[in-house]
């Protein structure tokens, strides 16, 4: 295709030119931004959670009479379950898996300056293990001996040995072993020992939005406050969860002075987990395509004006010999160099906000294939865009050179 | 050569039918320059885009150059018009967008020319018409009698064997008039086939051979003249 006129008219037009790419680039900019994020998410729905969460049921019941005893209740409470028919096992832990929020930084030395590695502290006790299902991958469990329990104040020490999952030892210690090692738990303090790795199971969304859903440690000690209660993992037999719920929300209702704050399978929790972020995903698409949908037809829209605007120079072109496919082409052509031009730009823009989003999550949503696709997807919406008005154009009757003056 | 056998154009729209040609018969031989004049709304215009296969007819034969232009497809009419025959037309029509040099090359363009015979062909074009020097220029920066002569040059790069020519002068003052119309007699005299609507009597009667449409009906005066001698005689 004859494409130097083409060049030589834009340039001639620079105001609706630039105009045009500016829209293609910044339609490009969002919409590619967004589809890399959304197919990000989208594909942790695929992501293992690693423990049965079909057969675990959280419960997180909480005292509002002041004078009652947690510590007791705490012990009478897993008695009472333990006895119940099909339940495997239970175990008291401060945080439930996939709504793991309470992320904190720990490190390697006891610097000031020392790296920073986020992850999720699992307070429980020795029965979290067959609870989730976690194997032991190296070092050795740990056991009813390790824990520590009692009421926060009174109790003023810590579990100074940890178990940290497998994700968690590579992300500190890469290649070396993790057990022996230490860590502290928060800056310059909290020294603790890695005694064992466990398999890896699913925290939450703020380290899945981070690309470390599986980083975690679990520190062998149950300790309560008023303000700080206990919630229980309890694993039952494989099917029979939904069945048992109610039950198990009636056997923590025999302790007076509290309610049951939260009672769910941990599918679930699970559940909920993806379509907070699924759906936050979908509005970000929604929006695009109805931006690609705004890009499209201001396309046509402005194809159409100029297209009205140069009849008379599109007959004259007829007259002197273009083809019907002549016009289509170059109109086609015209916008494919611009769309190029925007989408190239677009690129550009895409890469400062994934970036910028990358920084901010610590994550990387850069994919070429998404954004290639992208790209062909715009290009084609604007050739589909111009289409009807080149068409139009093409069917310019070339009298119009000597009919109108 | 170009003759017109029989040739009526209707234009119809939903409330009246308009003759606009009726029954035309021609010969116009190659290398002939033939005015066509009338009054206003004779069909003049008409006539010229028949001729130029710029629009389509339905009753009689046209042939071109020995071919019958009836009911060609849009595509092969379009070829017709790029390769036989060139157009001037009274307001000029050059594109504003491109450069002296891109108008002449549009034709030689949709021809599908090599760049290296585009060029010499355009160059040639517009020496011939005394442009050659502001190829660069665009049409906006050029005078009415400059705009006419750089479509005269646009019309004849391809070297068309005619060259059909709308009101050429009417846009222009009469100075500027004598410089086109001396330029299409000097391409004439080079043996390319010119036939010029006018509304200017003096331009006509320079031509081998007037046309005069009345009522979209031709009647052909050198004829007329002849058949005058006759009868006198
Ligand atoms: N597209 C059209 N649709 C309907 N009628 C038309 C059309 N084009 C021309 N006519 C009519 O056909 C007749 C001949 O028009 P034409 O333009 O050929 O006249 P003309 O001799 O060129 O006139 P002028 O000297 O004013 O240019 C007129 O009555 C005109 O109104
Ligand atoms: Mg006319």
């Amino acid at each position: 295709m004859d494409i130097k006129p083409i060049f030589l008219s834009l340039k001639q037009n620079k105001f609706m030119t630039i105009l045009m790419i500016v829209q293609i680039a910044f339609t490009m900019g969002v919409l590619s931004s967004s589809v890399l994020v959304a197919t990000d998410t989208l594909r942790e729905w695929g992501m293992d959670s690693g423990i049965p969460h079909e057969d675990i049921i959280r419960i997180s019941p909480e005292f509002f009479d002041e004078n009652q005893d947690i510590g007791q209740a705490l012990v009478k409470d897993i008695e009472r379950v333990k006895q119940m028919a099909n339940v495997i096992n239970v175990a008291p832990s401060n945080a439930v898996p996939f709504t793991a929020e309470n992320m904190i930084n720990v490190y390697l030395t006891a610097e000031e300056d020392a790296q920073e590695y986020k992850t999720v502290v699992f307070h429980s006790d020795e029965n979290i293990f067959d609870v989730l299902q976690l194997s032991l991958i190296d070092g050795r469990m740990l056991t009813a001996s390790d824990v520590i329990r009692g009421e926060e104040g009174t109790t003023p020490e810590n579990a100074s040995q940890v178990m940290i999952s497998q994700a968690m030892a590579t992300a500190l210690f890469g290649e070396q072993a993790a057990v022996g090692q230490t860590i502290w738990l928060a800056k310059s303090s909290d020294p603790v020992q890695v005694v064992g790795t466990y398999s890896n199971f699913m925290t939450g969304e703020r380290l899945n939005g981070r690309g470390k859903s599986y980083q975690s440690i679990i520190r062998p000690q149950v300790k309560w406050s008023q303000a700080r209660q206990p919630n229980y993992l309890i694993r039952v037999e494989q099917g029979k969860a939904t069945a048992m719920l109610e039950d198990i929300i009636d056997v923590f209702y025999l302790e007076r002075g509290r309610y049951i704050n939260s009672s769910e399978l941990l599918k679930r929790t699970q559940k909920r987990m993806y379509d907070g972020r699924g759906s936050r995903a979908l509005t970000m698409l929604v929006i695009s395509v109805i931006l690609l949908i705004i890009t499209g037809l201001g396309m046509t829209g402005l194809t159409a004006f100029q297209v009205t605007q140069k009849s008379k120079q599109i007959g004259t072109r007829r007259a002197l010999g273009a083809k019907k496919s002549d016009i289509m082409r170059y109109f086609l052509t015209e916008n494919s160099i611009i769309t190029i031009i925007g989408l190239l730009i677009g690129v550009l823009v895409t890469l400062t906000i994934t970036f910028e989003l990358s920084e901010q999550a610590s994550q990387n949503f850069m994919n070429l294939s998404v954004l290639l696709l992208t790209g062909l997807v715009m290009w084609l919406v604007n050739i589909l865009a111009v289409w009807f008005p080149a068409k139009r154009a093409a069917n310019i009757d070339p009298a119009i050179v000597t009919r109108s003056s | 050569m170009l003759r017109m056998e029989n040739v009526s154009k209707i234009y119809r729209t939903d409330l009246v039918e308009t003759h606009a040609l009726r029954k035309v018969d021609l010969h116009i031989k190659a290398g002939e320059f033939v005015s066509v004049t009338g009054p206003s709304g004779s069909g003049k215009t008409t006539f010229l885009n028949l001729a130029g296969a710029l629009e389509t007819f339905e009753e009689g034969d046209y042939f071109l150059d020995g071919q019958n232009v009836k009911g060609l497809s849009d595509d092969k009419l379009s070829e017709i018009r790029n390769q036989k025959i060139g157009f001037i037309f009274q307001s000029f029509n050059l594109l504003p967008d491109l450069p002296l040099f891109d108008n002449v090359d549009v034709p030689l363009r949709y021809r599908g020319m090599s760049a290296k015979e585009r060029k010499e062909r355009i160059e040639h074009a517009l020496e011939t018409v005394g442009l050659a020097s502001r190829m660069k220029h665009l049409p906006t920066q050029l005078s009415g009698g400059q705009q006419q002569r750089v479509a005269i040059a646009r019309a004849i790069a391809g070297e068309p064997k005619f060259l059909l020519a709308d009101e050429p002068t009417g846009n222009l003052d009469s100075l500027m008039a004598q410089q086109v119309m001396e330029l299409l007699e000097d391409i004439n005299s080079k043996g390319t086939t010119i036939i010029m609507v006018t509304h200017d009597d003096q331009l006509a009667r320079r031509a081998h051979r007037n046309i005069q449409i009345f009522d979209g009906q031709v009647s052909d005066i050198e004829k007329a003249v002849a058949n005058d001698v006759i009868r006198s005689a």
